[in-house]
């Protein structure tokens, strides 16, 4: 009789202890009393997602970019956390961040729906090959407002995993744009370098666009253009053909071709706006470690070739 | 009725292991003398359950977290506690102190058993005729006779072993092969008589049996003459105090730790105390049996060698054909799988064998075969590789030791802080030191290596004079493997 | 703890036997440590070193840094993927690397929270001996694995450990064969 009662609380003891720390594991620790939003950084997918991330779907499939909705006025509490590597956290426009947020730790922000309106959260910290697509929504409705809305103001999601094109295609300008869309650069500077992405407090409110570089290298002639292309085609030395120009402002264009090749290298940070404003959440990255010289002149072809000499 | 089948062992390797004067049994301490209370202690019926059932709440915390928490292995319990905590206390001082312990309270076969048994702790007595004995539940089949050798854990344990970067970096992998277990051990324990997983199949049991037999204790009887007039033979059989050997041993004979999963059972069923535990010098037992036990200790150096390149060595292109799912060099995985495999299984044995046949014939020894001389002299491998893989195991604590801080107040990885050590950063302690460890450690190493290899020479081959030639390419192999150690850690 | 020659069954007078075995064994070790270590003790005269060190997901390129005692490296770091660390053992120092950036943030662990934007770091190379430098920021699944080596010549341990080899060996087979010899007469 003892016997079977020591074997019942030893059977029982075991399921309890079981079952007790399974159920203990599993809600999220304790909030201070606000609405908690979780987001977690996923490298491949480019985004911060609101879907649980763990082991039994990490390495299985793809998350969905998160948008968080809040009402004027609502404070939000934000549970940052990454399943990889480094992401950063930044809303320039509603005072919150940047933070790194370190894989395997909690950050936790506070975010206050100041006013109505669409404002965008980025990754700060670069993440791999789909971090400039790592961009997302946060609406704050006004007040008896529907949540209608659509889209915000984000990049597109990152379809591709930035693979290089396996090797130089013969003509420049199709590498360049591979490298244009495979590297990021189009999630700042548009669909074939068109512009017009925000960028909060940044001198000029919005990334330069790149289609208008013919401009920029001082080629006024549409001549003057295609002799530049098919030079970088030819993977000529562009520089010692100063002493015999094949065109009258070569040198004009030759000082421009470099400076926007060192700025390709080696970034630039974006200028302020209102200099007691918070940092402009895009700035030009060094891409010299990313990039060859001949990516770098395959680019710069491609945004030659994007000007609109019809207008 | 419960009848142990003796595992099918070929001959020893020398009539000298077989002499009942052989050092490696009864010299030594009787801890149990010694220690007033361990004889209760072992005795003590509850015991296996409450160990066992410490080690299953630990196990459920990280499977826990191994499915639900981050998928960062550094941050989640699973893979600190497993790879880092559990890997250094088991090769570094359960398996050379305590020899098998660890398999006293392993959780992984503890639902087979209790479900063998129909009892946690105590015994289910056989009724009729067979009231002194105990019953089990299931179909209590024998072994197939084929694969009574440790061959299946070698396999087991290589083919894990290929996979071991994405084994202990992820913690849903770490989880999935763990319960993996559970679930083999549980159904193996319904259709095989008592631990047929743990002694054919667990991938761990296979080297924690092969060096346990380097190990300071060892369960014993105390009188062999006892046990062969004592006809009753409750350690084989069971009785109402306890079962009979679930490792299917026979104590009154064993001579080897390899296969004594030190349960106890026998201390609780021999009704004259005649069983007991021995403390006995480093590397006692030297007799290897069987060409299976022999490649488990070429598998486990060639590892050693294997995981100081490709874990702690500093060359990203070995790492990403490792790390193939997350890199996508699939091709270069099977490169490295074949080259891990080739090591293991090709290179590395016919390395020993040439060394073998060369000793063989400056011996001038004929008589004695091959074979026995592959088997016997492949004991050198045992201290040499164990040492090798304490000195590959002192960095993970040294170096990745603060993750147990952080991983223990939180477990997930999800923001917890349960003792207030979840934030202790990543720091290494004195990491600069490591080789300066670890050149000792395998000097360790090589020197028992050397010492019993002779010995294991004077069984085979007799006399100084033919045992100390026929020796000598073994040392050669074994001093400059200990060299390649040697180059990796430190140089 | 017995000699590497000492013998399965005490031989006659087997303690002075065991004894001087194990003397004949350790003299071996000290000679092939001190072998090795006077040996290699040449270096070339220092040097400065410029190197660019690349971190990627799971390795430094290059990933081992060879130099002489005395050297002063100029370390560029830069990250190609993710961020990284590069915590470098014995020299008290620890960086974090930011992709796509001119400069990075550099702390010495003995001084946690005190980090300063550099372009570059210089180490001075004055302990010989092998210092890995780990990631210390973590970087993904085999995070806990990456690593490189800066070998800073003569590398005592290496040259006293592999001496020590080949002296045990040698110790070893001197004492072992005077042992058959001396059995056989």
């Amino acid at each position: 009789m003892r016997a079977l009662l020591h074997e019942l609380f030893a059977a029982t003891l075991v399921t309890v202890s079981l079952v007790g720390i399974s159920a203990a594991m599993q809600p999220e620790p304790a909030t201070r009393g606000m609405r908690v939003v979780s987001l977690t950084g996923v490298k491949k997918d480019g985004v911060f997602t609101d879907e649980k991330v763990d082991g039994t779907n990490y390495w299985r499939r793809s998350f969905r970019r998160a948008t968080v909705v809040l009402d004027e006025g609502e404070t939000i509490l934000l549970r940052l956390q990454s399943a990889d590597v480094t992401h950063g956290f930044y809303v320039p426009e509603l005072g919150v961040g940047p933070v790194l947020i370190e894989p395997g730790k909690v950050v936790e922000l506070e975010l206050q729906g100041k006013r109505a309106g669409l404002f965008t959260y980025y990754c700060t910290a670069v993440c791999g090959h789909c971090h400039y697509y790592m961009q997302g929504t946060i609406r704050v409705l006004g007040r008896g407002r529907k949540d209608t809305e659509t889209a915000a103001a984000v990049a597109p999601g990152c379809r591709h995993g930035g693979e290089r094109p396996a090797s130089t295609p013969r003509a420049v300008v199709d590498h360049g744009q591979l490298l244009f869309a495979s590297m990021g650069c189009e999630s700042c500077h548009g669909p074939r370098g068109s512009g017009g992405v925000r960028n909060y407090n940044y001198v000029k409110d919005v990334v330069p666009q790149n289609n208008l570089l013919a401009e920029r290298l001082q080629l006024f002639e549409p001549d003057d253009a295609e002799t530049v292309l098919a030079l970088i085609d030819k993977g000529a030395d562009l520089a010692a053909l100063e002493t015999t120009p094949p065109f009258k402002t070569y040198s004009r264009f030759l000082a421009q071709y470099k400076a926007v090749q060192d700025l390709i290298k080696n970034g630039n940070r974006a200028g302020k706006k209102d200099p007691a404003g918070p940092a402009p959440p895009l700035s030009m990255p060094a891409w010299r470690e990313q990039l060859t010289d001949r990516d770098i002149e395959s680019l710069i072809a491609f945004l030659l070739a994007q000007f609109p000499w019809d207008e | 009725m419960q009848v142990a089948s003796t595992p099918k062992r070929p001959p020893a390797p020398a009539p000298a292991a077989a002499r009942s004067k052989h050092p490696s049994d009864r010299a030594g301490v009787d801890l149990c003398a010694a220690i007033p209370g361990l004889r209760a202690v072992l005795k003590w019926r509850p015991l296996q359950f409450w160990l066992m059932w410490a080690n299953l709440v630990c196990f459920a915390v990280f499977i826990n977290a191994g499915l639900f928490g981050s998928p960062v292995g550094s941050h989640n319990i699973m893979i600190v506690f497993v790879w880092i905590l559990w890997w250094f206390l088991l090769i570094a001082l359960l398996v050379p102190f305590l020899s098998r312990f660890w398999c006293t309270m392993c959780p992984l076969p503890a639902f087979g058993e209790w479900l063998q048994r129909l009892r946690l702790i105590g015994v289910w007595p056989g009724s009729g005729p067979a009231k002194h004995r105990t019953r089990s539940l299931g179909l209590s089949r024998a072994w197939p006779r084929a694969l009574q050798n440790i061959w299946l854990q070698n396999g087991g344990f290589l083919g894990l072993a290929v996979c071991s970067a994405l084994l202990v970096t992820r913690p849903i992998v770490s989880t999935v092969v763990l319960g993996g277990m559970i679930v083999l051990a549980l159904g193996l324990a319904l259709v095989y008589r008592q631990r047929a997983f743990c002694m054919y199949l667990c991938p761990v049991s296979g080297f924690l049996g092969l060096y346990s037999m380097t190990s300071t204790v060892a369960v014993r009887v105390k009188d062999r003459a006892l046990c062969r007039g004592h006809k009753e033979k409750e350690c084989l059989l069971g009785c109402a105090a306890g079962y009979g050997c679930p490792w299917f041993q026979y104590v009154g004979s064993m001579e080897r730790n390899n296969y004594c999963g030190m349960c106890f059972e026998c201390f609780k069923t021999c009704p004259h105390d005649n069983v007991t535990l021995y403390l006995r010098p480093f590397c006692s037992e030297t007799g290897i049996k069987g060409v299976d036990e022999a490649f488990k200790a070429f598998i486990m150096v060639a590892l050693a060698l294997v995981y100081s390149v490709t874990l702690l060595g500093p060359w990203g292109v070995v790492k990403d054909w490792a790390n193939a799912s997350e890199s996508g060099h699939w091709g270069g995985f099977a490169l490295y799988a074949l080259a891990v495999v080739g090591l293991c299984l090709v290179l590395f044995p016919a390395l020993h064998l040439g060394a073998v046949a060369l000793g063989r014939r400056l011996g001038g020894g004929p008589a004695v075969r091959l074979k026995a001389a592959f088997v016997g002299f492949a004991y050198t491998w045992v201290p040499l590789g164990l040492l090798a893989w304490i000195a590959f195991s002192v960095p993970l604590l040294m170096v990745n030791g603060a993750y147990i801080l952080s991983a223990l107040s939180d477990p997930m990885g999800r923001g917890a802080d349960f003792f207030g050590t979840a934030t202790v950063a990543w720091h290494p302690i004195l990491p600069e030191w490591v080789p300066l460890l670890q050149a000792p450690l395998l000097l360790v190493g090589l020197f028992y290596a050397l010492s019993k290899s002779l010995q294991v020479s004077r069984q085979l081959f007799g006399p100084p004079a033919r045992a100390v030639p026929a020796v000598l390419p073994v040392w050669g192999l074994a001093t400059a493997v200990t060299a390649v150690f040697m180059f990796f850690f430190a140089g | 703890m017995t000699g590497a020659a000492a013998d399965v069954e005490p031989a006659p007078g087997g303690g002075r036997h065991t004894l001087f075995a194990a003397l004949g064994v350790a003299a071996g070790v000290a000679l092939g440590a001190a072998l090795g270590l006077v040996a290699f003790d040449q270096t070339e005269p220092p040097r400065d070193r410029h190197i660019v060190v690349r971190a990627r997901q799971y390795a430094y390129d290059p990933p081992v840094i060879r130099v002489n005692r005395g050297d002063r490296l100029f370390l560029k770091l830069v990250a190609l993927d993710v961020m990284h660390g590069f915590f470098l053992e014995g020299h008290d120092l620890d960086v974090e690397i930011a992709p796509q950036q001119s400069t990075f943030k550099v702390r010495h662990p003995s001084r946690p929270d005190d980090w300063t934007e550099q372009e570059e770091v210089v180490v001075i190379a004055d302990t010989p001996g092998k210092f890995r430098f780990r990631c210390s920021h973590t970087c993904g699944s085999l995070h806990p694995f990456m690593s490189g080596e800066l070998i800073v010549e003569p590398n005592r341990v290496l040259h006293a450990g592999l001496g020590a080899c080949g002296g045990l060996f040698v110790g070893s087979v001197a004492v072992a064969r005077r042992r058959s010899r001396s059995a056989s007469r």
